[in-house]
């Protein structure tokens, strides 16, 4: 999975809004689109998005079709996330440490 | 695509001060990690980060303002970008790290707010308790 379209896919809070929403449980696209207060396209094309990343998946049953989170793609993310934040961020820390010893 | 961490920090010192702090080899040796860098466009250097070293490259130097580089750690299999800005503000000078996935370099500005909102959403779906935001 590119981890750079997972990145862009979770920039969209409506788009985190739905992944939060499958994580309590599947559901087909009209029941999403009923609890967001918006249209059926509107909410399709923001799964076309999700899954496009990977991060939704499909299971048919009849003549329904149910969307579920596939939450694996964002280990990618967090992983990255977990590995560099603290790093950063000390490293700011020690910086302004530098500049106040060395002005 | 908003596919970088970015972090920022406001230092009370002028973006001259900053500036050498972030070129300066000896300088960066104290702060950040023991490194050859010079601030010349092409120059491959290393960070010496005690679990292993970090193969950089410099592509951008403006000077007094931007440094761009490429940074790969053994366990990367591409590089990714750092971006290091200055600008100064009131009292002082801000200084931006971007930190882009392993992809092409693009620019991009991801407002720190937004990145606060998807580390946070990330943060519910692993929750990692050591995790600390500083600035």
């Amino acid at each position: 999975m590119d981890a750079t379209d997972v990145f862009s896919a979770i920039s969209a809070p409506t788009r985190r809004a739905i992944l939060a929403r499958l994580a309590e449980r599947e559901m087909p696209v009209q029941e999403l689109a009923g609890s967001f207060d918006m249209t059926l396209s509107a909410v399709s094309q923001h799964l076309a998005v999700l899954r496009e990343a990977g991060l939704v998946e499909i299971r048919r049953e009849g003549k329904q079709r149910f969307y579920r989170l596939n939450p694996q793609p964002l280990r990618t993310v967090a992983d990255w996330v977990r590995r560099y934040e603290p790093f950063w961020n000390r490293k700011l820390e020690a910086l302004g440490e530098y500049l106040e010893e060395n002005s | 695509m908003n596919d970088k961490l970015e972090f920022e920090a406001i230092y009370p010192h002028s973006p001259d001060e900053v500036w050498r702090a972030i070129t300066d080899p000896e300088a960066l040796s104290r702060w950040f990690l023991p490194t050859d860098f010079r601030p010349l466009i092409g120059l491959r250097f290393r960070f010496e980060a005690p679990e292993r070293p970090i193969d950089c490259r410099v592509l951008k130097i403006e000077e007094g303002r931007q440094v761009v580089f490429s940074w790969r750690d053994r366990d990367d299999e591409d590089p990714s970008f750092v971006t290091w800005t200055l600008e100064p503000v009131d009292g002082g000078t801000r200084l931006t790290i971007e930190h882009q996935l392993p992809e092409e370099p693009v620019v991009t500005i991801l407002p720190v707010e937004a990145s606060m909102n998807w580390r946070a959403f990330l943060r519910r779906l692993f929750p990692v308790p050591t995790m600390v935001i500083v600035c």
